[in-house]
């Protein structure tokens, strides 16, 4: 069961003034059973004492545990924020990289297109492709998975 | 009295107190990676040398585009899992 929501709305003097209150009560109570018209309360001042003592203590073990926890919360949360703008600034390296690339390739295939229209197109007449190399390029390059191994003439 | 000296051990109940989770997000790939690879061409029945040479040439170019997407996710992957081992240790 949550505690918290008595940290929330209670002010921590609270719980050290019930602390100050439990043990000066405990100490009354050892002077009590001395004196002889109050010796008479010194059970029920030094039972008192102790479960006030004892909820004090709780309460203070409770608000130290939620300081560190906070503390702790607050600097992964930093950790986190510093991850997340490392990443999206990785993000950003590997896309310019990629697009660099990209147009480096689409320019060296400009060039090699042009060399195409240059140079092998002097041998476009000398030169028929057979159906089947036609076949076999379009074969591989569509590379249909559902399909077994074609043998033979594809449909 | 000596049994009350098993209260104090209440007090360790005060750890038992609620701890705001934190999590971390997943990072978002960039959109660039995200694209499919195209699908490769194919020739025409009646392609000449130079059209099938063409068609050969584009889909190298393809290739090598769809080759450099691929290790573009492995240096995201690195890159990401080194910033989310550093974060979290």
């Amino acid at each position: 069961m949550s505690i918290f929501w008595i940290l929330t709305f209670v002010p921590t003097f609270v719980f050290n003034l019930a602390l100050i209150v439990g043990v000066v009560g405990l100490l009354v109570s050892v002077v009590a059973g001395r004196v002889p018209f109050i010796s008479q309360y010194k059970l029920p001042i030094q039972l008192l004492a102790l479960a006030l003592t004892i909820v004090a203590v709780f309460f203070q073990g409770a608000l130290a545990y939620k300081h560190s926890v906070a503390l702790e919360v607050a600097e992964l949360k930093l950790k986190l924020q510093k991850a997340e703008t490392k990443s999206v600034e990785t993000n950003v390296e590997i896309v310019e990289k990629i697009v660099t690339d990209t147009q480096v390739i689409r320019e060296k295939g400009k060039t090699i297109t042009e060399y195409v229209d240059r140079e092998i197109v002097k041998y476009d007449n000398f030169c028929e492709l057979p159906t089947e190399v036609i076949n076999a390029h379009n074969m591989a390059a569509t590379l249909n998975l559902n399909e077994g191994t074609p043998e033979g003439e594809p449909k | 009295m000596k049994k009350l000296l098993i209260l104090p051990l209440l007090v360790l109940s005060g750890c038992a107190v609620h701890v705001e989770p934190v999590t971390a997000k997943f990072p978002e790939a960039p959109a660039t990676l995200l694209q499919k690879c195209e699908a490769l061409k194919e020739v025409a029945k009646d392609a000449s040398l130079s059209d099938f040479t063409k068609v050969v040439v584009e889909n190298y170019i393809l290739y090598h585009e769809c080759s450099r997407k691929v290790e573009g996710w492995h240096e995201w992957y690195t890159k990401q899992k080194a910033i989310f081992e550093e974060a979290t240790k």
